[in-house]
């Protein structure tokens, strides 16, 4: 037999704790946001020139530059026991703060007030920190996403900062830089979703991709040709509503990025209707044309981005130049007619999908067992949790989190069962590059019932992947 | 007229045959049907020699004349009677022996109506058309008898004959109307009429040429276009219900004068005397359609035939050469493309050079078209495509190849379907009569052809998205593909870093499942854990746990390969020596623990004892998990 763990997530004391009622509880929210670079001022008196942006904005500079000297202080710390940016995150009573180190001396720290539960113990009104239910990895990879989405709007940080001969052409750059981090974050911060509903999904930079028949896939994907028919055209991403159809040569994070940016937009973008002959998307009178940064071939390039819409299906498409009017009219006029014919077609083929699928829900709203494959190898996953409708607690989130394989890591084969205190079973496999996860909640079942019972889902999800346990 | 570094697209063939060129003496003839020339020599008395259809073939021989000039001389196909026609009403039949004829045994046949022609239907039959109908005779040599056998009874103005589909076509009397008639051994089948769209029309035989296109009777008619006055050659095909004719096409030549009908390769070649230029039309290209009636410019601009020169016999070592003159008032035509100089006693055959030709369309798609109608159009397509992908490739080029995969494909598809269906219906047919294989393409492009050449693009930039179109064109005709392009689609989407198409390609079993394929995945994988998943992903589809288990050992994953091994071979069948030396290796003592307790669990099982069996040859790993786990083994010592 291969072993079995049980993880016990509280102690003794914390259960008892549970008995005493609940009087409201308050969920994880942002507390602080601030980047900084130390190497920006090197002498005293100019501390201030460190913190390049810091959230919220309307506190006093100076408990700005205490809070960004704390952290220096906490990363040099723990440098002298681990290598350079090992610091993760720390946590305290009240807070989770999180380091991340994207570029050689700037850092991004992310300060989350933990949930708190306020109860009434004894007549009294006491708070309870619950630093336990936030994942690290689930929000750093959510303070990662806040640097990538930078990153692809802006490019990267030092490449602002150029600079190094006169004091004041660097002072110069260094608060362009703050400025442009200062409209980038207000705006990002505000949109950034509910952090209490964050989850595996975003922890893994999952995105669903949309299951097509050999020729339709064939056909969306050869429309990506159109590269070479316009050789200003680098990359082609299309996606059917806010799934992927083809994601080209995207990196994995490059390609959530664009998949958030453009789900961003659908809303602006207007009706269906609009785009029945397609048509780009457009900002007033003129086509949407974004800077991206894209990390192509190991190099963070610049690129325009328009944004070209038939029916359902949106395409990305990457330019090397500030396009003509007259580049637009001939695009639309090559676009137009080919891509709202194969939308159509899409359409039609994702219809029959979406009644069989309608089916299969219909049988899986019960509620019994919920069920999360992944695969890492190209971060797709197929699951009947649904996402933001608190469909499971969130400490079996939390452990999944937990368990999760980080990417790219030599992958064993595991095997392993989780039991919550709140009585849900969670259990793991892992082979071939893949993850599945089987979550039940059954308080009275045995070690066998629960193998059993993953054994069936197992055998009755996984069609399309190969899993040597059936 | 002549332009001697032109491009000429049609030209005059080698292999000519020489003759005695008319004299006062020599009278030529020559029968379409056998492809003979027949010279002959004051009447027979001095020599006739017939030749065809190569130069090498000759028959020579003399008989005597017997008055009356010869009309008409043709062999039997079996070469054993000849028909000689000298009288309008009476027919000669002189048998042969071996090459020589048997000149005390002719055999006159006399009839009472006025003989237009004759032609062999079969070895010892022979349909003779007169002006009151068609009359099939069998001739018996042995009784020296002429028999009839069979007739049709309508009165003619003139005839037309085409050898290939045993059809003559006649000119009645009575209305001008035109009726093909089918003509074959012991049968007559008349064929419903010609409609010449105004009942009073009348043809005459000179404008009237019989030929095959495609498979299918051809009646092509010159006529002038009514309003333009150009001349236009009306296509009348036997293709209807009960063969009826139609008159499906009208090929406009923009000329007038004299003109002259061949056909080759199943196109029709039309010459122009005045301008000494060959029309070519293909009748299966597009055209305008009008009332169901296409109507065809020449594929491209009249051009001539390409000059020939004669090799005279000669003393001196370098020769005489005589350039002989083309589109000559001696030419004699004859279908389907024969050239007869009657004057300089040579006949040729009209030849296709593709290859000038191909220069001449310069549209891609049309061109391919034209090429997949060509016996020899393979090759030329081959290259055509090739140069599309290499020297002149273009990205707007792409939906140009997309195009033309999709044409080579559809004719691949129905052959492939077509010897699929003759695999299935093989053993429920039990006559072998009915399994005959039907006929390939004319030009049969498969996937083996393309993959040579797309061998010579490979590592090019645009390579991925050739490959991607021709997969795309494959899979629209339910051809799956096969292990060379699989492998080639591999290199190519792995070289561009194209993971998460290859991923999907695999999942949706787009390439080739096979050991071989997947083995190839493997060994360009070079520690790429994404290219390893889809190879596992393959073997586990073809269910080639073998690979599997030895992969995930070369991995270092022994567990995974235990627990694979377990499933798929069964306990008992799984190997102790080979997976305990792997956990051995993996140098992890978990690992070895895990692997060498599973094994004395199974010898539990199995012997029920915990002790390996002498066979399995492990005392080197019991060993060392004794050494290893020293109070492990102790427990186990005292417990069995």
């Amino acid at each position: 037999m291969l072993p079995v763990y049980f993880g016990q997530e509280k102690s003794i004391g914390e259960r008892a704790n549970e008995m005493a009622k609940v009087l409201h509880r308050v969920e994880i929210t942002l507390r602080s946001f601030y980047v900084f670079n130390s190497n920006l001022s090197q002498k005293e008196g100019e501390e201030h020139k460190k913190v390049l942006f810091y959230h919220p904005n309307d506190i006093e500079l100076n408990t700005k530059i205490k809070d960004v000297g704390l952290s220096e202080a906490i990363i040099t710390f723990t440098g002298t026991f681990t290598s350079d940016d090992d610091c993760k995150a720390l946590h305290t009573q009240k807070t989770t703060q999180l380091f991340y180190q994207p570029e050689p001396g700037f850092w991004l720290v992310m300060v989350l007030n933990v949930p708190k539960e306020v109860k009434l113990k004894d007549g009294v009104e006491v708070a309870e920190y619950r630093g336990g239910e936030v994942s690290d990895r689930i929000y750093h990879a959510v303070l990662r996403q806040c640097y990538y989405m930078y990153r692809f709007h802006h490019g990267t940080l030092q490449a602002k900062l150029t600079a190094s001969t006169t004091n004041e052409e660097a002072e110069e750059q260094r608060q362009q830089l703050a400025a442009e981090l200062q409209t980038f974050y207000d705006r990002y911060l505000t949109s950034l979703k509910d952090l209490g509903q964050c989850d595996i999904m975003d922890m893994l930079y999952s995105i669903q991709y949309l299951a097509l028949d050999k020729s339709l896939f064939l056909r969306a994907h050869n429309f990506g040709m159109l590269c070479d028919t316009f050789s200003a055209v680098k990359e082609c991403i299309m996606f059917y509503n806010d799934q992927v159809v083809c994601g080209g040569k995207l990196s994995a994070s490059d390609l959530y990025s664009l998949h958030a940016y453009v789900l961003g937009l659908a809303s602006a973008g207007g009706s269906v209707e609009a785009y029945r002959a397609g048509a780009f998307v457009l900002k007033g009178e003129e086509p949407i044309t974004t800077k991206i940064y894209l990390d192509l071939d190991k190099q963070i390039s610049l690129h325009h981005l328009l944004i070209y819409r038939a029916l359902n299906v949106t395409l990305c498409l990457f330019v090397d130049a500030v396009p003509t009017q007259e580049f637009y009219e001939e695009l639309h006029a090559y676009l137009g007619p080919q891509l709202s014919c194969l939308a159509k077609d899409i359409a039609s083929a994702t219809k029959l999908n979406a009644s069989a699928d309608a089916t299969v829900a219909a049988n899986n709203d019960d509620g019994s067992a919920k069920y999360l494959f992944i695969n890492e190898q190209s971060l797709k996953h197929h699951t009947n949790i649904h996402r933001n409708a608190k469909s499971i607690p969130r400490n079996v989130m939390s452990i999944i989190a937990d368990l999760a394989n980080p990417i790219q890591e030599i992958a064993a084969a595991e095997e392993l069962q989780v039991k919550t205190t709140n009585d849900f079973w969670i259990v793991k496999r892992r082979c071939n590059w893949r993850q599945y996860y089987v979550i039940l909640s059954k308080s009275k079942a045995t070690l066998l019932d629960v193998t059993q019972e993953a054994k069936r889902i197992f055998e009755q999800e996984l069609t399309d992947d190969v899993f040597f346990d059936k | 007229m002549e332009k001697p570094n032109g491009i000429h697209y049609i030209e005059l063939s080698n292999n000519f045959i020489r003759f005695d060129a008319v004299s006062q003496l020599t009278n030529v003839f020559f029968d379409d049907s056998n492809k003979q020339i027949f010279a002959v020599r004051s009447g027979g008395a001095t020599g006739v020699v017939v030749k065809g259809p190569v130069e090498d073939t000759v028959i020579s021989f003399c008989m005597s004349d017997r008055g009356g000039a010869i009309r008409s001389i043709k062999f039997s196909p079996d070469n054993q009677v000849l028909a000689v026609q000298r009288k309008e009403n009476a027919v000669e039949f002189v048998c042969f022996q071996g090459e020589q004829p048997l000149l005390q045994d002719i055999i006159t046949h006399q009839v009472k109506t006025l003989i237009y022609g004759f032609v062999w239907v079969h070895n010892r039959e022979l349909a003779l058309i007169s002006n009151t109908g068609v009359e099939i005779f069998q001739v018996v040599p042995e009784k020296r008898q002429v028999r009839s056998v069979k007739a049709l009874s309508i009165s003619i103005k003139w005839f037309a004959w085409c050898c290939d589909a045993n059809v003559a076509l006649l000119c009645t009397t009575e209305g001008n109307t035109l009726v093909p008639v089918l003509v074959k051994q012991k049968v007559i089948t008349k064929l419903p009429k010609v409609d010449l769209g105004n009942p009073g029309r009348e043809v005459q035989e000179s404008k009237v040429t019989l030929g095959r296109v495609y498979g299918v009777l051809a009646v092509l008619i010159l006529q002038s276009n009514s309003s333009t006055g150009m001349m236009e050659v009306e296509v009348h095909l036997l293709n209807g219900p009960g063969l009826a004719p139609r008159k499906c096409h009208v090929l406009r030549l923009s000329l007038v004068g004299r003109f002259a009908i061949n056909t080759v390769d199943n196109l029709i070649v039309v010459h122009h005397q005045a301008t000494a230029t060959s029309l070519l039309f293909d009748i299966a290209l597009s055209g305008e359609v009008i009332d169901n009636v296409t109507y065809h410019a020449p594929i491209t601009t009249g051009r001539s035939i390409k000059p020939f020169g004669l090799k005279l016999p000669s003393l001196s070592p370098d020769g005489q050469i005589l350039q002989c003159e083309l589109y000559s008032t001696n030419w004699v035509l004859f279908q389907p493309n024969i050239v007869i100089d009657a004057k300089l006693g040579c006949m040729w055959y009209l030849n296709l050079s593709i290859e000038p030709l191909c220069n001449l369309i310069s549209d891609r798609i049309r061109l391919t078209e034209f090429l997949l109608q060509r016996s020899c159009g393979k090759q030329m397509l081959l290259k055509v495509v090739q140069q599309l992908m290499g020297d002149q490739y273009k990205g707007t080029l792409l939906p140009v190849l997309e195009t033309i995969f999709d044409k080579i494909n559809k004719i691949y598809a129905s052959w492939v379907h077509l010897e699929l269906q003759n695999q299935t219906a093989l053993p429920s047919n039990v006559k072998s009569t009915i399994t005959k294989s039907a006929a390939p393409p004319i030009v049969l492009i498969e996937q083996s052809d393309m993959v040579q050449i797309f061998q010579p693009i490979a590592e090019r930039p645009f390579t991925e998205t050739v490959l991607m179109l021709y997969l795309q064109s494959l899979n629209k005709y339910n051809i799956s593909a096969q292990e060379e392009l699989s492998k080639m689609i591999i290199s190519e989407l792995i070289r561009n870093h194209s993971f998460d198409t290859l991923r999907r390609l695999v999942s949706y079993s787009m390439l080739l499942e096979s050991k071989s394929v997947a083995c190839f995945l493997l060994a360009h994988s070079d520690g790429n854990s994404a290219i390893s998943q889809m190879a596992i992903d393959m073997l586990g589809k073809i269910q080639a746990h073998e690979i599997i288990i030895e992969v995930m050992l070369g991995q270092g994953k022994v567990i995974d390969a235990l627990r694979l091994a377990k499933n798929s071979l069964g306990l008992d069948k799984v190997p102790a020596r080979k997976f305990l030396e792997a956990a051995h290796k993996a140098q992890d003592d978990l690992i070895f623990h895990s692997v060498y307790r599973f094994f004395q669990m199974r010898n539990l099982r199995m012997y029920e004892t915990l002790a390996f069996p002498k066979a399995e040859q492990c005392t080197e790993f019991i060993q060392h998990y004794n050494n290893t786990f020293p109070s492990d083994s102790a427990n186990e010592l005292q417990t069995s």
